[in-house]
């Protein structure tokens, strides 16, 4: 572990292997070599040595749960300071790799098969909908998908699902480990927001390696092809044609009562009016430039009111039963587990109630 | 284990010793000695604290000694253990850093199970002692500590361990 974090840091900060030998002393450049593919142990004034010329921690190395350059982060974010994203991401980074890492000494071994779609830059918008409506079929999501995307998401595609409490400004993110997928949601954000945010990033975890995501998402107005793209794809995975034909009798455009419908149905689909009314311009049951001009009106806002402000608990169920068990087996103390989440034992207890768990801890 | 021998406390032993009003026979009765770190978490810890008023002093003053672990300490073992450190919070690493370092008579007083299993795993299952069994020791009455603390907990986990069921 030592020698993979010690070749990413001299890598990130440009060193050769011949500079930090002559650093650290070495006779030769391949000793340095012999450290990072793991022929040669690092001694304890190395270590220290190392953290000095780098001027990082002791923990930089000796903290399992760090990625160290091993994770992929695209954020949802606007005007969100670089350094508040990277002081979150390493929060958000020692979460995912600690799942990981417990998850890997529980022998909780990863899906060997990752799942994937068919789409590419070259895919048309008409492609990402129908590839999102085909998933939500896949993944058996029922006639409300947003409610039942987390589960889908931690079952059906190996991936875990935090809810969290980042600055604002940042909606969320999705994460590529080789063995495992992460992605971070904002839980302060309405119901609405939350799930179109999921359904997004599940598009970049399905397409990761076809279309590698920018590591921020939200930068400028003008979006691009892929964040399009991965628009369109959560359109048709939260309102799948199979849904939107149960409820089109209610969404007549020329009824009085349109406006109404449209907060109601969108509600209870757990999306935004304005989410539903690009759906039905999709569905070719809305003028654009009537959508347009409907959704620049003050109607829609929260639904017409109708979004309840509702904040999930922290972290995931999934999430939380594996730490559960990591605790049992002696894999983590539950101090270090309550500095991971930076939470009292009163509130890890309490998060464990809200999930519906039993508490592990016992100090 | 006698009275008077030396016993390292995590914090969580401080804090739960303060809770249930046995600090002071705790104290009195055997050479106690922590580490930096746990005199800071047992005061100031987010996970939990002593729950009542106390100066840093008259904290400090209650041990033999208090160790500051250094980080070149610290190094060493990592590159012992190397990528296999158990995953115990600063303090409790510390302690068990602090510990393995000694070689006279000591015993180490901790309700963490994972803490535990790290010092099963490195051969000093022997010097594990619960909060209970110290207190017991002393004749001070121990019926409102809580089960991490009590001499049935730690045996129970030593067995298991030993035995590798977890």
């Amino acid at each position: 572990m030592y020698g993979d974090r010690l070749k990413h840091l001299r890598e990130q900060r440009g060193m050769s292997q011949a500079d930090l030998a002559e650093l650290l002393k070495f006779e030769s450049r391949q000793i340095v070599s012999n450290i990072e593919n793991g022929v040669r142990r690092m001694t304890g004034e190395e270590l220290v040595a190392c953290t000095e010329i780098f001027d990082v921690k002791l923990d930089y190395f000796t903290n399992p749960y760090l990625l160290a350059g091993q994770g992929a982060f695209s954020w949802r974010q606007s005007g969100v300071d670089t350094q508040d994203l990277y002081a979150f991401e390493t929060t958000a980074s020692e979460w995912i790799g600690a799942y990981r890492v417990l998850r890997d000494k529980l022998n909780q071994k990863p899906r060997a098969l990752l799942a994937e779609v068919r789409l590419t830059k070259q895919s048309s918008y008409e492609d990402a909908v129908a590839t999102g409506e085909a998933v939500a079929a896949e993944l058996e999501l029922g006639d409300v998908p947003a409610a039942a995307l987390v589960g889908a998401a931690e079952k059906k595609l190996d991936a875990i699902v935090l809810m969290a409490d980042p600055k604002k400004g940042i909606s969320g993110a999705a994460c590529r480990l080789p063995e495992m997928n992460a992605i971070i949601i904002n839980r302060q954000e309405p119901l609405s927001r939350r799930s179109f945010d999921l359904a997004h990033e599940i598009f970049h975890i399905l397409t990761w390696e076809a279309m590698p995501p920018d590591y921020l998402d939200g930068v400028n107005k003008a979006k691009t092809r892929v964040e399009q793209l991965a628009d369109k794809f959560a359109s048709g995975l939260l309102l799948p044609s199979f849904v939107m034909e149960k409820h089109l009798d209610q969404l007549d455009v020329q009824g009085e009562d349109f406006v109404q419908r449209v907060n109601e149905v969108a509600t209870e689909l757990m999306v935004s009016s304005q989410a539903l009314l690009w759906r039905l311009v999709d569905l070719g049951r809305l003028n654009r430039g009537t959508c347009k001009d409907l959704t620049e009106t003050d109607w829609f806002s929260y639904n017409g009111g109708l979004l309840q402000k509702e904040t999930p608990p922290l972290m995931s169920k999934k999430f939380l039963e594996l730490l559960a068990c990591a605790l049992q087996e002696g894999l983590i103390s539950e101090r270090r587990f309550a500095s991971l989440l930076d939470l009292s034992f009163e509130e890890l207890i309490d998060l464990y109630s809200q999930h519906g768990l039993e508490s592990p801890l016992g100090l | 284990m006698k009275r008077g021998d030396v016993i390292l406390v995590d914090a969580c032993v401080i804090i739960e010793a303060h809770r249930t009003g046995t600090w002071a026979a705790l104290h009195k009765g055997f050479a106690l000695e922590t580490v930096e770190t746990c005199i800071v978490e047992a005061q100031t810890g987010k996970a939990n604290r002593i729950n009542q008023q106390i100066l840093d002093a008259d904290l400090r003053k209650c041990f033999q000694s208090v160790y500051a672990v250094t980080d070149l300490e610290r190094a060493v073992q990592a590159a012992n253990f190397e990528g296999d450190m158990p995953a115990l919070d600063a303090g409790e690493l510390d302690l068990w850093i602090h510990a393995l370092q000694r070689d006279d008579v000591w015993f180490l007083c901790g309700p963490d199970r994972a803490s535990m299993k790290f010092g099963c795993q490195v051969g000093q299952k022997e010097k594990l002692v619960s909060l209970e069994q110290a207190l017991s020791m002393l004749n001070v009455g121990t019926s409102n500590i809580k089960g991490h603390y009590q001499e049935r907990w730690l045996s129970d986990v030593k067995v298991k361990f030993t035995l590798g069921l977890h």
